[in-house]
């Protein structure tokens, strides 16, 4: 039982942290806070949706179709939005920079409510999940181990990205020292372009990977937006790893506290917030600015 | 500021509203007063969210939380507790912005000295908060049915009449709000959000004087929340929601946050666009999310900006 609680406290940790590594990335590099993320996480859980709708003849390929495509199609919107809007607010103040995130929630919502309605959508467990895997005794729903192997695997590829590429040399100076890695000739426009392109892939995989498990709604948007900024308050905002840390403690929080009060997991994370910026206002692994 | 005459302009301005408003309420047919009532209470929430973020420079997401709270402690008050008539709506009023003071100082205690960036996250998660408890506390606020059957005060029914006195409570509390941002408090806060540090450095108590106004600006809205629930004779969960939030915050940035008006214009302008864009499209919720887009592209200093650049222009 424990033991079950576990692993499925491990698997809302790797979607939890595929879903805010981007958030984090983003503000870390940007220094733009995107409340409008999880409008990203709710388009991709919707377009998977469709995309699995369309092939039903064999769902398994919708599906397989959907977790290659989404991301890239989440990301390319991602892209576009950074080109358009936010590449010309990096120097505006806070508040100007919220506004568009705001105007992309109304027109994400508004999207969402005019081409899938208002209904929750779902998909099935790709059927090579369907049976339980027997793991120390207790059996795991095979479709929690392929969510925390992708969440490993992609978390892998992360830190490859970001500590053995030139790219992430570039990201992690742009990062520490945005001013100075600008003045030694980093091109921040290709590098915030492509940050937003990441940030925005990961969050469209989130998205997709979820589905099996929870419903797409109109109000998905706010509640993974919610759930992305009580991961990066935690983990402290700008840093992915922080945000690892603080995904696997909601994760097991989430999955271990529905073992006392049902009803108010989502108190515990909230409590746990409250916590943490009492202790540390600036997060576990956020430094004071 | 703007080079040209603010004075001067605002002058202009609050004359022409103020002969607007009552124009309205004198020849205004019963649509039009139902609008213009819908505008004041919109107008005096938007305001009271500028103390926060135009005057203190924190940029809270969940002002809603404060005017739902308001509406609902006194829809409560008079359908399950029967507090009717007009003393007893004056007493639910007042217990109303009382609690909507109280969650303000809970919330600002725990979140007041946090960054800019953690500050919107957690205003917002915990508006959502607020959200959620008012959704699922269907026993005591009615949940997604809402809260219906609110009595309101016994003389205010009338269209006419609630509108007249809801003008002169929002003008009211425009100037004591005005007078306010003029204060010595208003300028400390000012100074407070030009530059923390240097303010904490002579002596100012930052965290201090951003709680109360936080605080001070939860109970307008608050305020403005009684106002809905007596207006519609019901709350429902959308007023704690999101988008309420982020209306007012939309209209305050769309009219000009440097601008004490500012919120006001906003506020006229977000509404009459929120009545006739549905009129034009079925997706009257992706114009609006463009047109705020364009503003904050075009436009980062708001609407008065924009009138101010004209009219000194003009003068030349």
């Amino acid at each position: 039982m424990l033991w079950l609680q576990f692993m499925s406290g491990l698997q809302s940790a790797a979607i939890l942290f595929l879903l805010a590594a981007g958030l984090s990335i983003i503000y870390g590099v940007c220094h733009l806070l995107n409340i409008a993320h999880g409008s990203f996480f709710m388009l991709a859980m919707f377009l998977a949706y469709s995309i699995t709708e369309k092939l039903s003849s064999n769902s398994d390929a919708g599906f397989l179709v959907a977790l290659l495509v989404v991301p890239l199609m989440i990301a390319i919107i991602g892209i576009l939005v950074e080109v358009l809007i936010f590449r010309h607010l990096y120097k505006a103040d806070v508040l100007v920079q919220i506004l568009p995130s705001i105007g992309l929630i109304f027109l994400a919502a508004d999207l969402v409510r005019g081409v899938w309605g208002l209904e929750s959508r779902s998909i099935d467990t790709p059927s090579w999940f369907s049976e339980p895997v027997a793991v120390m005794g207790a059996y795991i729903p095979g479709y929690y181990l392929f969510i925390i192997g992708t969440g490993a695997l992609v978390s892998v590829l992360v830190w490859f990205l970001v500590n053995r590429t030139p790219w992430g040399l570039l990201v992690r100076a742009t990062a520490a020292n945005r001013d100075a890695a600008l003045g030694l000739g980093v091109n921040a426009r290709w590098m915030f372009t492509s940050v937003f392109g990441l940030s925005t892939w990961l969050v469209g995989l989130a998205g997709v990977l979820i589905l099996p498990l929870a419903g797409a709604n109109p109000g998905s948007d706010l509640d993974a937006s919610v759930d992305a900024f009580a991961v990066v308050v935690i983990g402290g905002l700008g840093s992915i790893w922080g945000a690892l840390a603080a995904a696997l403690l909601i994760g097991m929080v989430k999955a271990f506290g529905i073992l006392i009060v049902p009803q108010f997991t989502i108190a515990f994370v909230f409590i746990l917030m409250a916590v943490v910026l009492l202790v540390r206002p600036a997060g576990l692994f956020g430094k004071l600015s | 500021m703007p080079a040209s005459s603010p004075a001067r302009l605002r002058h202009v301005g609050t004359v022409l509203v103020l002969a607007a408003g009552l124009a309205i309420g004198v020849f205004g047919r019963e649509t039009l007063l139902v609008q213009a009532t819908d505008i004041l209470i919109f107008a005096l929430f938007a305001l009271s969210l500028n103390l926060v973020v135009g005057q203190s420079g924190m940029v809270s997401m969940c002002h809603a939380a404060f005017f739902a709270t308001g509406g609902y402690v006194f829809g409560v008050l008079q359908v399950k507790y029967g507090w009717t008539g007009v003393g007893g709506a004056a007493a639910a009023a007042v217990l109303a912005i009382a609690a909507s003071v109280l969650l303000a100082l809970v919330i600002g205690l725990l979140i007041i000295r946090v960054s800019h960036a953690y500050f919107i996250m957690l205003t917002l998660a915990l508006g959502q908060l607020v959200y959620i408890v008012i959704w699922k506390w269907h026993s005591m606020t009615g949940g997604d049915d809402g809260l219906i059957g609110i009595a309101g005060v016994p003389g205010l029914q009338d269209a006419r009449t609630f509108y007249m006195v809801a003008f002169v409570i929002v003008a009211s509390c425009t100037a004591l709000l005005f007078t306010i941002a003029r204060s010595a408090f208003g300028h400390t806060l000012t100074a407070i959000r030009d530059n923390p540090l240097r303010a904490a450095f002579i002596g100012v108590p930052v965290r201090l004087f951003r709680l109360a106004a936080f605080v001070l600006a939860a109970s307008f809205a608050a305020l403005a929340g009684v106002g809905q629930a007596i207006f519609h004779r019901g709350m429902f969960p959308s007023s704690a929601s999101f988008i309420t939030s982020a209306d007012a915050l939309v209209a305050v940035v769309l009219g000009g946050t440097q601008w004490f008006f500012g919120p006001i214009v906003g506020a006229i302008t977000f509404k009459i666009l929120t009545y006739g864009l549905p009129h034009l499209t079925d997706y009257w919720l992706s114009c609006l999310g463009i047109v705020i887009i364009v503003v904050a592209l075009s436009l980062p200093g708001g609407l008065l900006s924009l009138v101010a650049r004209i009219d000194s222009r003009w003068r030349k």
